[in-house]
């Protein structure tokens, strides 16, 4: 035990051992040894070197190592995840009628296996899966955040990951990983990912088969000659790897905690050395923190909260074309939305949408700016349409009320629905009533809404917390400068009152 | 942003530094070792067998060189000469006497006033 206290002792700053450490040991001769004295010995060791130390830069290390120390222990503490993952292949079947090269098909293939990720991993696909009973997944997520948010954390935790075909005709392949705190439910998250991947391949083949098998029984019909071709079986969709029952599970980055422990153990040191020369100055800087943390929550709390409602759709070409064994064409979200920007996005409607009755938007705005004005504002600052992937595009907007927000965004996806049925009429419209039909599904995409306008549960801004972390940070900065600039003064003061003690 | 940090420094010299001084460093080991001081000139183990005999009060090591370290910095007591390094006796300076009159003064009227309430409660 003495040897434990000795070594607490040589934990006082040089400069205060050199003054007091003779006398120091003395009084640990004399005192009892136990534990007791040990932690108070440690404890004035500590307070002395923050109090004292003079040293900014080792007092920083120290509280630096430290916090390295602290933070690699909390990474211990953080609980593991758990990943399964599995591998899927997807193989386009050959058309013995129309050959297709090995590149074509591959390209096919990998077109369907996008196009199916795309649904699966749509918000009310991922949303259905975290609230099946049997899963029940986040669930003390869920009684803090919104299920948009949920559904955005579930997305970022399922990996998926396209193997590149090494040559031409090689299946396109895909593995699909997720990661969990629970071992089963990682497992099952997995089987059930795969098995809807499974199940909506088998639905579109279906799908496509009997578009046709119609369109050859018209052509058979018509001709009364030709046999009907069987219909073909389209994508093979193949579980290469079934969902794997995570093993070892993949702790935090400690790494990375350890970095931030020590980022933060050195700036707690420098703190701490700033108010190194009176216990008064930690006052201040807490004091000065949550003044910051008061001044900027009250700053954000003047900011009106924005939401954000958004929703997905994806433009895919018609199904029903003369040859529906022709490779698809490949449709450009970008090249269409350049198509339909102008319309939906002009002036006169962007101004009917606002003027709507039961809409009513930017009322404040319109008493003080011109209508003009206002649209011009919500086309750059509200409304966000942005492509996703290569075939599907996002609408978001961004206002002060959440129900309003949905309600708008509901427009615009009505609006893209229309003005693309009308564009598909209106160039079918010369046509025979048959060929009318079939013209209408040539001429337009097939646009499909694969999320609906959400109803934003919590602002995205302003972000109050950062807002008020920001406040403390600005606090201790600012209480940080007039210390260090006053540390002068303090340091000749004290010079003072020695020079006075020891005269 | 210069003049800023000036004029701020300024105010806590003024209000925080100043006017607090005396507050800052008489805590309840500081208030004990002047008490203790006050009979006369002791060393480090001499003033916590005598803080222990009068306050009941057990300072520790560490919390009894932090606290004379303290008062030492203020002026309010100084080191001895002594031939033995290992028992340096203390004294209390005529500024740490007024320090501990003050501050006695506060605490008997904090005291009176508290007995009389009770009294009358």
């Amino acid at each position: 035990m003495k040897r434990w206290i000795e070594l607490a002792a040589s934990l006082y700053p040089r400069s205060w051992r050199e003054e007091y450490g003779e006398e120091f040991r003395g009084l640990l001769e004399d005192v009892r040894p136990s534990w007791r004295v040990f932690g108070n010995v440690l404890r004035g060791a500590i307070t002395m070197q923050i109090t004292r130390n003079t040293n900014w830069l080792k007092l920083a290390a120290a509280m630096a190592a430290a916090g390295a120390l602290i933070a690699g222990a909390i990474s211990f503490t953080m609980p593991r995840n758990y990943v399964s993952s599995s591998v899927i292949r997807m193989t386009a079947q050959p058309d013995p009628l129309r050959p297709a090269s090995p590149q074509a098909l591959q390209d096919r293939a990998a077109d369907h296996l996008a196009s199916l990720e795309t649904d699966i991993l749509s918000r009310t696909s991922l949303a259905a899966i975290i609230q099946k009973p049997s899963l029940d997944l986040y669930k003390k997520e869920r009684y803090r955040m919104p299920m948009e948010d949920i559904v955005q954390k579930m997305r970022s935790d399922i990996h998926v990951e396209a193997f590149p075909p090494e040559t031409a005709g090689t299946p396109a392949a895909v593995r699909i990983s997720f990661a969990y705190p629970d071992q089963e439910k990682a497992q099952a998250v997995l089987r059930e990912l795969v098995t809807r991947f499974v199940e909506h391949n088998v639905i579109v083949n279906r799908n496509k088969a009997s578009l046709y098998r119609y369109f050859w029984e018209d052509r058979v019909k018509a001709h009364e000659a030709r046999p009907a071709p069987a219909p073909p079986t389209g994508e093979n969709l193949e579980v290469i790897d079934p969902p794997s029952k995570p093993g070892k599970g993949l702790g935090p980055n400690r790494f990375g905690y350890v970095l931030a422990g020590i980022g933060l153990g050195g700036l707690l040191g420098i703190l701490a050395a700033v108010a190194r020369l009176r216990p008064r100055d930690g006052w201040k800087l807490a004091a000065s923190a949550a003044a910051g943390l008061v001044l900027a929550t009250a700053l954000s709390l003047l900011i009106p909260d924005r939401y954000t409602s958004t929703a997905v759709m994806r433009l895919t070409p018609p199904q029903v074309m003369e040859d529906p064994l022709a490779i698809p064409p490949t449709v450009s979200a970008a090249e269409r939305l350049r198509e339909m920007a102008p319309e939906i996005l002009s002036r006169e409607n962007l101004e009917r949408i606002i003027l709507k009755p039961h809409l009513d938007l930017y009322r404040e705005e319109r008493a003080r700016k011109p209508l003009e004005q206002v649209v011009d504002d919500m086309r750059k600052r509200d409304l966000l349409i942005t492509p996703v992937g290569v075939s599907a595009f996002r609408i978001s907007f961004y206002y002060r009320d959440r129900y309003q927000a949905q309600m708008v965004v509901r427009e615009f996806v009505t609006g893209f629905t229309e003005w693309n049925v009308l564009e598909a009429r209106a160039k079918a419209q010369y046509m025979t009533v048959m060929a009318r039909q079939i013209e209408e599904h040539k001429a337009g995409m097939n646009l499909e809404v694969l999320d609906p306008a959400s109803l934003p549960e919590s602002p995205v801004f302003p972000n109050r917390g950062l807002i008020a972390l920001v406040g403390v940070a600005a606090g201790l900065l600012a209480c940080s400068l007039v210390l260090a600039e006053a540390s002068p003064h303090i340091l000749r003061r004290t010079r003072r009152i020695r020079h006075r003690t020891s005269s | 942003m210069r003049f800023g940090c000036e004029v701020l420094v300024a105010f806590c010299n003024t209000t925080l530094y100043d006017a607090s001084y005396n507050v800052i460093f008489m805590t309840d080991p500081g208030l004990l070792i002047l008490a203790s001081l006050a009979e006369g000139d002791k060393h480090g183990y001499g003033i916590m067998l005598d803080v222990q005999q009068f306050a009941g009060v057990e300072l520790g090591p560490g919390t009894l060189y932090g606290a004379i370290t303290r008062l030492v910095e203020c002026g309010w007591i100084r080191p001895l000469e002594s031939s033995d390094k290992r028992r340096r006796p203390y004294r209390i300076t005529a500024e740490g006497r007024t320090q501990l009159q003050e501050e006695m003064t506060r605490i008997d009227r904090v005291v009176k006033t508290a007995l009389g309430r009770l009294k009358h409660a």
